[in-house]
């Protein structure tokens, strides 16, 4: 967890020298200053820790929405000769 | 600015523009992908009308057929998209595209398949209701020409796409009628082509049209030979005017047309 802590505050900020720090990085172990701090999900990030969390996040979840679409085309390609058979023989029926 | 507001005739104008300065190699290569897709149906086609009645009893016949159907679906998908990225790249510049237009993105590709397979399940599934027929050909058109938008390989995110460009039906009925409209001229077109071959066979000394003649006489074999003329000639066209289509509600959406529209008038100003 990320609340700024008595050490921090007597330290500076990484990116902004001139300022204290607020909180400390939990990936890098950065300290960081209010404006460069992000809390997300209860823990705090500094600028490029939390983008390369949202990248792997998105990196996640496209792997599982490119599976699902894998799974959902292999099904709909062997639904749509039955169907096509289906349609046929029921149109030259009639 | 919704997408409502785009000029059918324009559209149209702009489609055959841009489908003229494709024919070569593009059309070819839409035509090349889905010449197996068709002569498959119009033989399964062709098979049906034989059997009849009693289609029923050769279900594992039909279903291999209809499996080499839906196989040869797939690279009559990849021509579309080829021939769609070559539409979109006319469309920004002057230039015919290179080969740069075969780089179609595999996520794009991909998502497309996949939307592409669920319009077709639909269209069997739901063809006996009749009005779902010209629908899901627009969103099978539509499906292709916003392929390029399809960015996220998933199961929602290229339905959501494709539904978005769907949203304006007077554009796209209109669209769809006049293409109708077409698609019976070109079938009519080819009949009276053959005919007309025919003849001029007949006047040529020492040509025997006969055989030619017996298979050229209307026949259910001929009218889906000409079905599948009729949808060769007008698939392009068909493709470019959906490209133009979601071309311009995206530019009109994102403000790219206002941008374009300053820079030509800052060119004129500088000439």
């Amino acid at each position: 967890m990320s609340t700024p802590s008595v050490g921090a505050a007597r330290q500076t900020c990484a990116n902004h020298p001139d300022r204290p720090a607020h909180a400390l990085c939990m990936t890098c172990h950065k300290t960081v200053c209010g404006e460069c701090a992000t809390e997300w999900d209860g823990i705090n990030y500094c600028v490029s820790c939390l983008a390369a969390q949202r990248r792997s996040a998105r990196a996640r979840g496209s792997i599982v929405g490119a599976l699902c679409a894998l799974a959902l085309s292999a099904l709909l390609f062997a639904l749509a000769a039955r169907l096509m058979v289906w349609l046929g023989v029921l149109a030259a029926t009639l | 600015m919704s997408a409502s507001r785009i000029s059918v005739s324009l559209l149209l104008d702009e489609a055959a523009d841009v489908t003229l300065r494709l024919t070569a190699p593009w059309t070819g290569l839409l035509w090349l992908s889905s010449l197996p897709l068709r002569f498959l149906q119009m033989h399964f086609a062709a098979r049906l009308i034989e059997l009849g009645s009693e289609a029923g009893q050769y279900g594992d016949y039909l279903r291999g057929l209809a499996l080499a159907a839906v196989v040869a679906l797939l690279p009559s998908l990849w021509g579309r998209a080829v021939y769609v990225r070559a539409c979109g790249l006319a469309l920004r510049s002057e230039r015919l595209p290179g080969r740069e237009a075969l780089r179609v993105p595999l996520a794009a590709l991909g998502s497309y398949v996949y939307v592409a397979l669920l319009v077709e399940v639909l269209f069997f599934a739901l063809a006996p209701i009749i009005v779902t027929i010209p629908l899901l050909v627009i969103a099978a058109g539509v499906a292709a020409a916003a392929h390029p938008e399809f960015d996220r390989l998933g199961p929602l995110a290229p339905l959501g796409a494709l539904v978005r460009q769907l949203r304006s039906g007077r554009v796209l009925t209109a669209l769809s009628f006049v293409f109708a409209v077409a698609l019976v001229a070109a079938v009519l077109n080819l009949f009276f082509l053959f005919q007309l071959g025919l003849w001029l066979a007949g006047a040529v000394p020492g040509l025997d049209p006969t055989p030619w003649e017996a298979i050229l006489r209307p026949s259910s074999s001929l009218v889906l030979v000409l079905l599948v003329g009729g949808v060769l000639a007008v698939e392009p066209f068909w493709l470019a005017a959906l490209t133009v289509y979601v071309h311009k509600s995206r530019s009109r959406e994102t403000g790219e047309d206002l941008r374009l529209w300053f820079e030509r008038l800052r060119m004129q100003d500088v000439a």
